[in-house]
């Protein structure tokens, strides 16, 4: 059974669709990344889950559960983050956590226990009896991030967990995830790619209100391997004739490489039979030295542009 | 830290703990909404600005009754009554309504509404948890305090002190009641607009109906109005019979009716 599984999910306001038929199905335990540009329909897909919006048409199941007729069985097993948080500002944070903590079915020394450790967890520790209206947009977040643990939930759903912080604190809520795994699903929607790359086991890229693909995110990338770099010694301009003459190659261009060596690019139609055939090509020519070949990592940001056709605005790589 | 600081609660603990799914929440909801009527300004102020209000009335009374014979005021007794139960009941209900106009769309502005509706919470028990707590804080803060005041004031000044307590006791039950129906009138137009300004908008403006609509129907019809909550209070502490009774049956009606329909309207009001 998967932690999250929604299937044609829709929502219209008005005459816009936020959603138009959103299939995703994250495994339990995984950390899946949800990706796409500002407007794409995160936001409002997480609404839905999270039960505070409704949807049109189709169904969203967490754990097994209809979202819209156990919601109460499901925001039980759940922790979410909003994007910019926001908490009572005449409490402080130790009181928000024991606020939080006494929806669940947890006792008064269980709550007041978790509460302190999940300061500890986000570094809030030293100032647990300050007033939240007194907190950073950074600590807010990562009080937002407490909370969401308080209930010790199954699926934690964060909406932009890291827009708000510095690199230190993105390193850091990266780490709490990192913790999480294997024990809690994780399901986070960004706009950050370098956090996906480094952090995400799965990944949906949606856009305009859809999934535009869904995947490990080894084979996400893998499969948009479509370059091939090749390294020689010697002049490379009769082995870029010859390798545009072969018909599992789009397109052929010479680079200097390193340390006085040739670099040749290849656009390839079939990367298997391309990385098997190219160094007999070269090897073919006696007055050039073959050292490497081997397929360009892509990137999860050329992957996203590639499926978006662009729509990346609001992306950062970094 | 440990990862099983964050990991999730056991399945066994869930079994362990079912959970109340008509009002869940709603306990926690009310001891916040009071927590924050007491530890912030609210109440204080609240309770200050009606006190001082109501302080004046036996001040006034006394200036005009000319002054003081053998240390005390000789009469205008029901005058001061009247005095104390007007100015609760229409000058203590706008107050009222301003002081409550936010309790739900200032939650929601807020994104705090979003934040608790994403907890194991019944909206039915938010609601109904959000009205109990400002019943309670508005009937302590614009009803009960000042009118300590006012009466202890009264005993201190008038000769004779209180003439009958019951029948103080009465009229503060029924100043009660009026603030009840007014909050609930408050909560029910949270359930259709989702700004402050229309909810006090209408919600005063529904205690002028009764100046429209007497010309067009009886006064049959008109003692139906629950703005006439008034009139028995101020009966009940002049000791006279508590009529008419019309009134404190209709706004009971309105005020479930209000509660009723704003715990329908915000279980399926989306939020984002």
């Amino acid at each position: 059974m998967a932690a999250i599984e929604t299937s044609g999910l829709k929502k219209q306001y008005g005459k816009i669709s936020a959603l138009r038929g959103l299939d995703i199905s994250v495994p339990r335990e995984s950390i899946f990344g949800f990706l796409g540009p500002n407007g794409s329909g995160k936001t409002t897909a997480l609404s839905i889950l999270a039960g505070l919006a409704q949807a049109s048409s189709g169904s969203a199941c967490i754990c097994g559960m209809d979202v819209n007729t156990e919601g109460m069985a499901v925001r039980e097993r759940i922790g979410f983050l909003r994007q910019d948080p926001r908490f009572y500002g005449w409490m402080s944070g130790q009181e928000t956590l024991e606020f939080t903590g006494r929806f669940f079915p947890l006792d008064a020394g269980a709550v007041r226990r978790r509460a302190g450790e999940m300061l500890e967890l986000v570094d809030l520790a030293g100032v647990a009896n300050r007033k939240v209206g007194g907190y950073s947009g950074g600590m807010r977040q990562r009080l937002g991030i407490a909370q969401a643990l308080m209930g010790g939930p199954e699926v934690l759903m964060l909406d932009e967990p890291c827009s708000a912080l510095d690199p230190a604190g993105r390193f850091e809520v990266i780490q709490i995830m990192e913790r999480l795994r294997g024990s809690t699903t994780v399901f986070y929607s960004t706009h950050i790619l370098q956090d996906v790359e480094r952090v995400a086991d799965q990944v949906a890229i949606i856009n305009d209100g859809a999934c535009l693909r869904q995947s490990k995110m080894s084979e996400l990338l893998a499969s948009s391997q479509t370059e091939l770099v090749v390294e020689i010694e010697g002049d490379p301009r009769a082995v870029v004739a010859d390798l545009r003459r072969q018909a599992y190659v789009a397109s052929a261009a010479a680079e200097p490489g390193p340390a006085g060596l040739s670099r040749i690019r290849l656009e390839v139609r079939d990367l298997e039979a391309a990385r098997g055939h190219v160094p007999l090509v070269v090897v073919a020519h006696d007055d050039i030295i073959f050292v490497s070949c081997r397929p360009e990592q892509p990137g999860l940001e050329a992957v996203f542009l590639e499926l978006t056709g662009g729509a990346s605005g609001d992306v950062r790589a970094a | 830290m440990e990862s099983a600081i964050v990991g999730p609660r056991s399945t066994d603990e869930r079994a362990l703990n079912p959970h109340r799914a008509l009002f869940a929440g709603g306990r926690n909801i009310f001891q916040k909404e009071l927590q924050e009527w007491f530890r912030t300004k609210r109440f204080g102020v609240t309770a200050l600005l009606t006190s001082l209000m109501l302080g004046a009335v036996p001040v006034i009374l006394f200036l005009n009754e000319g002054g003081l014979h053998d240390g005390r005021i000789n009469s205008g007794y029901n005058g001061s009554m009247d005095a104390w139960m007007g100015l609760t009941l229409t000058l203590g209900a706008y107050l009222i309504v301003a002081l409550t106009m936010g309790m739900i769309v200032k939650e929601e502005d807020a994104g705090t509404a979003q934040w608790i509706f994403t907890k194991p919470v019944s909206r039915k028990g938010y609601v109904l948890a959000k009205y109990a707590a400002n019943v309670v804080a508005v009937v302590l803060g614009a009803v009960i305090v000042p009118s300590i005041v006012f009466i202890a004031l009264t005993a201190a000044t008038q000769s004779g002190g209180i003439h009958d307590w019951a029948a103080v006791a009465e009229g503060l039950a029924f100043a009660s009641l009026n603030a009840s129906v007014v909050v609930a009138i408050v909560l029910g137009l949270s359930g259709v607009f989702r700004a402050s300004a229309p909810i006090a908008g209408i919600a005063i403006g529904i205690g002028f109906v009764p100046f429209f609509f007497d010309r067009f129907v009886t006064e049959k019809v008109t003692m139906f109005f629950p703005v006439n909550i008034g009139a028995i209070a101020t009966n009940a502490v002049r000791s006279e019979p508590l009529t008419p009774w019309q009134p404190a049956v209709s706004g009971i009606v309105i005020l479930l009716v209000a509660v009723a329909f704003a715990c329908y309207r915000i279980d399926r009001r989306q939020l984002q």
